[in-house]
């Protein structure tokens, strides 16, 4: 898998190593069972903080994305129960469906770019 | 006679570099003289005129300063003659780097001039997998073992030897050398491990990139622990048959061996680079990042060494404080080098001294005791008006002054601490050894052998 970082973002690298993570899953670039490399080896990959991909890890495996054991590490799988979009997710579409209406975009145009975006998940 | 050996030892340091510099020129990894460009722009009419340039002006300044050895290997005496050799060594090390930079600076300037210039953006790579396929770390234990045994075999000659001074020299140049060999270990293996190649989308080509370079890596570092191995083991046995031309070879030997591995694994790896990369769109464009392309400057990143971005190469990151202290720590290291022939030249330049105590006979150097021998301890003493050729062990050996563990032809081994330029000699006897001695004139010298002849006469 490849992770871009952009460190001139304001999105905090730890996020940004989550949401690509999280991508590549509905992309199905990472599938269930895969491994992904052990902190140290990433963080000395990409240059960062071995707290910053350990926060990562944290993240996703709370929410679902990863398991990690001592034999195996950090594996990929898929949340076990989908339960539809939490609060947090929500309003996060909430905020980008607002972007969209501000950056002059119409109804339409928007539920075109989300099916199409939807599309490239499905493959 | 010091000026040929640098001479011989450091003109193919300055084709190593007009080489591997004349290289840079080629694409490899997407990039021409450190600078990204797409697939299309590599064969731009522009971009091959600054290659040409650059080609043109690097042979200009390498000739140039091989033209500069002509002068300085005529200098006069051993001091001014090493300075010269050290002043032409920065020069040439410093000088190739010039068109290089031009170059840069044209190619970066025509590649944001054509919008190819990556965003602004501070971005960072990784491919997780592309060090699935690597090689294991290099220099297992066993490698290393083998060499130690090798290093150390010189050893067994201090059953060989009875004089203390030998036995002295030899474990003082094994243990030397065991610490080179277990430094190459540790650096070898400790800056193996460092980022990935990332090149392209594509995992296979970076995990094939990443191979060749570990594999080369692996070859020069063990190529080199075992190149110190046997020099050690070489210089052991010279030293129980001591030859003074043989010795030179050696070390000549080893100076050719060493450029012709670096050459080999260098240029080894970037052809390997060429080839697999020919053509492929690169997605890791981090032009901002190298300084002229030669300096690595990322204050985001936390690692304090990163790979070169072509060869085997490693440099440090100028962007953490650590990085730029030890670059700045090796600049003046290279700079200091100039330095050596006058602080030499000053030291080994204080007058010889030749004192009898109440006890003991001093020689020195400067306010320096060289050696003291109680007078109890002497047998025997006269003057010779010729030193015998004398190979040195250990010790300095310089045209005006000769001090340290020698093998003196017909005699075995022996101390000095003269002027060879300065007879007569004084050869004093003791119970553990030889010592031949001068002080800073002859005639000084003949009146501490009048003195010390009164003073056993009591």
């Amino acid at each position: 898998m490849l992770f871009t970082l952009d460190f001139s973002s304001p999105v905090p690298i730890y996020r940004q190593i989550r949401d690509q993570v999280v991508l590549a899953v509905a992309e199905g670039r990472l599938l269930p069972g895969e491994k992904l490399p052990a902190i140290r080896t990433l963080a000395e990959d990409a240059g960062v903080n071995n707290m910053t991909v350990s926060k990562a890890y944290q993240l996703l495996k709370a929410e679902g994305y990863l398991v990690t054991d001592r034999r195996n590490g950090a594996v990929v799988c898929r949340p076990s129960a989908p339960a539809g979009l939490d609060e947090t997710q929500l309003a996060r579409l909430r905020m980008l469906a607002g972007e969209a209406k501000l950056a002059g975009l119409s109804r339409k145009e928007f539920e075109a770019l989300c099916g199409a975006l939807y599309h490239e998940m499905e493959g | 006679m010091m000026s040929l050996i640098m001479a011989v030892c450091m003109l193919p340091v300055l084709l190593m570099l007009y080489l591997m510099e004349r290289n840079e020129a080629t694409p490899k990894k997407g990039m021409i003289l450190g600078v990204t460009l797409p697939p299309e722009g590599q064969t731009l009419p522009e971009v091959q005129q600054i290659a040409a340039r650059f080609q043109r002006q690097l042979a200009l300044v390498c000739l140039g300063c091989a033209a500069l050895a002509v002068p300085v290997f005529f200098i006069e005496g051993e001091m001014a003659a090493l300075t010269g050799w050290m002043v032409w060594l920065v020069l040439s090390i410093c000088l190739p780097m010039v068109p290089h930079i031009l170059a840069n600076r044209a190619l970066k300037a025509l590649k944001k001039a054509r919008g190819w210039q990556a965003e602004g953006a501070v971005r960072r790579v990784v491919d997780t997998k592309a060090a699935e396929a690597s090689l294991p770390r290099p220099i297992r234990h066993r490698m290393l073992a083998g060499a130690l045994a090798v290093c150390l075999l010189p050893l067994a000659l201090l059953f060989v030897f009875e004089d203390a001074a030998m036995r002295w020299s030899l474990t003082i140049l094994c243990l030397c050398d065991t610490a080179c060999l277990l430094l190459i270990w540790v650096c070898g293996r400790w800056m193996f491990r460092r980022r990935a190649d990332m090149v392209s989308g594509d995992t296979a080509l970076n995990q094939t990139l990443l191979r060749v370079r570990r594999l080369y890596w692996d070859r020069c570092w063990v190529i080199n622990l075992w190149a110190i191995a046997a020099l050690n083991l070489l210089i052991g046995l010279n030293m129980l048959w001591p030859s003074e031309l043989l010795m030179l070879v050696i070390f000549v030997g080893f100076n050719f061996f060493l450029i012709g591995v670096c050459l080999w694994t260098e240029l080894g790896t970037r052809r390997a680079q060429e080839r697999l990369t020919s053509g492929v769109e690169i997605v890791a464009d981090e032009d901002d990042r190298w300084i002229w392309g030669l300096f690595y400057y990322d204050p985001s990143d936390r690692r304090l060494m990163v790979a070169k971005r072509v060869g085997i190469g490693t440099t440090m990151n100028l962007g953490r404080p650590l990085g730029l202290i030890l670059s700045g720590a090796s600049a003046l290291l290279l700079v200091g080098c100039v330095f050596i022939g006058p602080i030499m030249g000053w030291y080994y330049g204080k007058p010889l001294g030749l004192t009898l105590t109440d006890t003991a006979l001093v020689a020195s150097l400067g306010d320096k005791e060289k050696y003291t021998i109680s007078l109890d301890e002497i047998t025997g003493f006269e003057l010779r008006d010729t030193l015998p050729p004398a190979s040195r062990n250990f010790g300095v050996g310089m045209e005006t002054y000769l001090q340290g563990s020698f093998t003196i032809s017909g005699e075995g081994g022996g101390q000095l601490n003269l002027d060879p330029t300065q007879p007569p000699f004084l050869r004093v006897e003791t119970e553990t050894g030889t010592f031949w001695l001068g002080a800073d004139t002859g005639e000084a010298t003949r009146e501490a052998a009048a003195a010390l002849a009164l003073r056993l006469a009591d």
